[in-house]
């Protein structure tokens, strides 16, 4: 007996211990305490180009010639010390005494090598070459015609510059480059390639070989040139030190960043919550969003535009689909209100169909006289019910509308099913359609198969939710309306292309504009980046934005209202501080210029961490 | 048990794990959706090139090749598991099935080995004494918990003693294997912190097993406890404490012994729920990692070995039980 009590106590003993012991092994000074992921260890590597990347450090510890904001298109200079555009040439001048993580000097050697490598990003398609001129300098030719300066400057500031060190990556920056020396210059623009040059069959192969070699090459640990390095990586927990070589350590306040990795949202609010990190990104719905607030006084809540807005493409492809007054009656007949409300409490809710721009934009590109002649396309029931009358449909007894065959049609929203706010805000759509008189479900599938399904051959819904008028990288409406007419949205539309000759694949639209002339949306996009003059940019952004919503391809639910939890106990230097107790730590959208730069430059997803090299954060003493 | 019956039992092992081998393979390739078009369009977005860029650069990447025929795969795939290679991660370039496995299975092994046992050890003396005493408040209070773990999805469990002992009280940590701080290594401060860390996976497998354990204890030696032996021996004036312990609990056992190897390879494989939500970093976690990403090498590799080790399991099971127990007559 007595020695059972004894194994008990010590057992006892060895659990209090345990506890004790572990509790007391964080070193919590000037520490930064973030969340995110990134591939567990043995997955985990240093480069930041493999699978999964470097998750979450890969801000803290990679960084560019340049920052930009890309809510605002502020952009910063980071390893950039000045910029120079002289005619069809960018001179850029590299920060003196700039070292990667590891001791090594910062080039323009690893600029150029960056380019070589990572050869398809957007810039090096209206490059010539990209030449050296000493360590410090380096000159980007552009081709003829070259995109106008503003467009120039967004195409390198979307760039991360110091992720490819070359005394790490030599091998494969050298083979790339002896293997675009085997190409060949062209002006066709079909078979244009990375700095004007066209890569056969058998090139882009060697080149495809080689960025694979390249992937599977990289260091154990993350090598940048950022203020924190990486440390230490396990399966919950991320570290970074302080890089006391940095070209800003000045303004970097704190010694390390503790990374937790919660696996899953609710996870991480109930991290936030207990106050065990220090930010937390998104707007979660309204109740949420108070509980939290509520429970833990130490948070404020920034809520700011996404430059993004979730919504409906309808299927080219699929009739009634193709009929624009059909998609129109459709548009009326949704209440964007009530789907708001689930989807984003605090989203903004457009008054037009779709425009191939975040509504935020409109105001800032098109003057209030050439808004006044885009239909508005509010909830209106009685509308939707009289185009489609004017198209032949009757409504039925039981309250469905057929088509002038007599046939009451059954549609199908297709949406990933792992993503809610899709989910939701579709399940609204889905039934307010029904209630309409045109029977539609709902149709949630797994992310794997959802655009594939959407896109291929006639597409197997009529409708596909999703993030609509998007601007991922750069706000220039440009941006936005290529990602509609070229990417997965105008995939998933089922636009109108060319099947075969020298245009095949590209758009075969020719729409009548707002003056009535026709506009070739394929031309008129191609052109976009080249158009020197303010007034003619803002001209071909009005006439797309226009057909866009006239020919109401879809329909934006609302643009999505993002935001940022921050500890403001823990940690000072967060914008609008005075106004904390005005709106009772949940800080509404900002519309003053400074306080909307302030709040977006504070998502890291927005601007990086201008908030840590600008010097404006520290942790409260 | 002859040596025939031993190789016929192993024989039919083999039979089932090629059977494994083969369902898992077209299982696998029959399921809708594939692992490029979700990540082509974050890749997009995060290295600032076109959806069609980032297509092909996935597509170069991936270690997969959705066009070749079938059969090709096939012989590939057995070619390389005859010399113990599981394959490439399809998503994660440099990596290994075999390396994930190898890193991810002592963490599992670890934490269901643990679990296995209180939970085992536990049940089996709750279900004696609820045998032995069957009037009184712990047969009631069992059965009730039984109810309540068996209807209760393991995973809520977890994330209402996270709720509890991590968010609330902050007894112990969120989620992860081991204190970031520590060096991995055979030190007492690893040690310690691994205990720690898997405090909490260990104890929602405790909870959720605890009760079956009882149960089936109980069932087994409430039917000991009529036999002829238990009688006299208690008309032999044998305190209870030694017929509980010596002749009830080890006659009792018999019987769990099969499910005792069954169930540790059922958790190996059924932890990812689990797993996930501690992100402990063992075979299921990366097993549910593989399915989101729809890595079909690393989901292939994972599925056999957790086949394996439940054929495996079972079959020690067959043969260790018929040693244990001399009453057993094992047929060819």
């Amino acid at each position: 007996m007595r020695a059972r009590k004894l194994k008990l106590l010590l057992l006892s003993f060895v659990l209090v211990a345990t506890v004790v012991l572990n509790g007391c092994t964080e070193d919590n000074t000037k520490v930064f305490r973030d969340l995110g992921g990134w591939p567990k260890p043995p997955l985990f590597q240093g480069n930041p180009f493999a699978s999964g990347g470097v998750g979450q450090a890969s801000q803290y510890t990679f960084e560019g010639l340049f920052q930009i904001v890309r809510s605002t298109d502020k952009i910063y200079k980071r390893l950039a010390e000045s910029v120079e555009h002289k005619g069809n040439e960018t001179i850029i001048k590299i920060r003196p005494g700039v070292t990667w993580q590891d001791g090594k000097p910062f080039t323009s050697k690893d600029v150029w090598s960056y380019y070589m490598l990572n050869n398809g990003v957007e810039i090096t398609k209206h490059l010539t070459s990209i030449e050296i001129v000493d360590d410090t300098t380096i000159t980007f030719k552009w081709q003829e015609p070259s995109p106008f300066t503003e467009m120039k400057d967004l195409f390198l500031a979307q760039d991360q510059q110091a992720t490819i060190p070359y005394h790490l990556y030599g091998k494969y920056i050298d083979k790339v480059d002896e293997l675009l020396k085997q190409a060949k210059k062209t002006d066709d623009p079909n078979k244009k390639g990375p700095f004007g040059l066209e890569i056969t069959d058998k090139l882009r192969k060697d080149i495809d070989k080689n960025w694979q070699d390249f992937l599977t090459a990289g260091p154990k640990m993350p090598v940048g040139t950022g203020p924190f390095i990486v440390k230490k990586v396990t399966a919950s927990d991320m570290i970074l030190e302080k890089n006391e070589n940095y070209w800003k350590v000045e303004n970097i306040h704190f010694d390390r960043i503790f990374i937790k990795n919660p696996g899953s949202d609710s996870s991480g609010l109930a991290l936030l919550k207990s106050g065990k990190i220090d930010t937390y990104p998104g707007t979660p719905p309204r109740d949420i969003l108070e509980n939290m607030l509520a429970t833990n006084k130490d948070l404020v809540h920034y809520r700011m535009f996404d430059p993004a807005t979730i919504g409906m493409v309808f299927n080219l492809d699929k009739p009634p689909f193709d009929n624009q007054k059909f998609r129109q009656a459709v548009v009326y007949a949704l209440d964007r209100t009530k789907i708001r409300e689930v989807g984003n409490y605090y989203g903004q809710e457009a008054d037009v169909s779709m425009t191939g721009m975040p509504q935020s934009e409109l105001t800032k590109w098109i003057t209030p006289e050439n808004r006044e002649t885009m239909t508005k396309f509010t909830y209106n029931p009685d509308k939707a019910g009289e185009l489609l009358t004017e198209l032949g449909w009757k409504k039925g007894a039981d309250g469905n509308w057929a088509d002038p065959s007599g046939t009451t049609p059954n549609f199908i929203i297709g949406v990933s099913g792992g993503w809610l706010q899709a989910v939701n805000s579709a399940q609204i759509a889905a039934e307010q359609m029904t209630k309409f008189g045109l029977p539609t479900k709902l149709l949630a599938v797994d992310g794997s198969v959802y655009y594939n399904n959407s896109t291929k051959d006639k597409g197997a819904y009529h409708m596909s939710v999703d993030w609509v008028d998007v601007s991922w990288g750069f706000m220039f409406p440009w941006n936005s309306l290529r990602n509609f007419y070229w990417g997965g949205i105008g995939n998933m539309a089922h636009l109108p292309k060319f099947k075969d000759g020298p245009d095949k694949g590209k758009l075969n639209m020719k729409l009548p504009g707002p003056d009535g002339q026709v506009v070739d949306i394929e031309k008129t996009l191609q052109s976009m980046p080249y158009l020197q003059k303010d007034e003619e940019r803002k001209d071909a952004i009005f006439k797309l934005a226009w057909i866009t919503n006239e020919n109401a391809y879809g329909v934006g639910f609302f643009q999505n209202t993002t935001g940022y939890f921050e500890n403001v106990k823990t940690i000072k230097g967060w914008p609008r501080e005075d106004e904390f107790e005005k709106y009772d730590r949940s800080l509404p959208v900002p519309t003053e210029p400074d306080d909307i730069d302030a709040v977006s430059e504070i998502n890291f997803g927005f601007g990086g961490i201008t908030y840590f090299v600008e010097g404006r954060l520290s942790p409260r003493e | 048990m002859t040596l025939v019956i031993v190789l016929k039992r192993i024989g039919m092992a083999f039979v089932t794990v090629c059977l494994a081998t083969v369902m898992t393979f077209i299982l696998l390739r029959l399921t809708p959706g594939n692992a490029i078009d979700g990540w082509a369009r974050d890749y997009a977005t995060q290295f600032g090139i076109t959806l069609e860029e980032a297509y092909r650069r996935i597509a170069a990447m991936i270690n997969y090749n959705p066009n070749e025929p079938l059969h090709e795969q096939f012989i590939r795939y057995i070619s390389g598991l005859l010399q113990g290679n599981l394959g490439v991660s399809m998503v994660y370039q440099q990596i290994t099935v075999n390396s994930i496995i190898a890193n991810a299975m002592p963490w599992t092994i670890f934490v269901a080995t643990i679990s296995l046992l209180i939970s085992f050890v536990i049940g089996m003396l709750l279900g004696v004494r609820m045998a032995w005493k069957r009037n009184s408040i712990l047969e009631p209070s069992v059965s009730l918990f039984t109810v309540i773990t068996s209807a209760i999805p393991d995973f809520i469990f977890a994330i209402l003693l996270l709720v509890v002992f991590a968010y609330g009280l902050d007894w112990f940590p969120v989620n992860g294997a081991y204190d970031p701080f520590v060096t991995p290594g055979f030190n007492i401060d690893f040690i310690v912190s691994v205990l720690y860390y898997a405090a909490m996976p260990i104890l929602t497998f405790v909870i959720t097993n605890i009760g079956g354990w009882a149960l089936m204890m109980k069932g087994n030696a409430v039917s000991i406890l009529g036999e002829d032996y238990i009688i006299a021996a208690k008309a032999r004036g044998i305190s209870d404490s030694v017929i509980m312990n010596r002749y009830v609990m080890k006659n009792a056992m018999l019987p769990m012994i099969t499910m005792l190897a069954v169930t540790f390879g059922g958790m190996l494989g059924g932890a990812t729920l689990i797993e996930n939500i501690f992100q402990y970093p063992g075979i299921g976690y990366f097993l549910g990692e593989a399915t989101r990403t729809r890595d079909y090498t690393v989901m292939q590799g994972i599925m056999l070995f957790l086949s394996v080790t439940m054929i495996v399991a079972n079959l020690i099971a067959d043969l260790v039980y018929s040693k244990l127990d001399p009453r057993i007559k094992v047929e060819g």
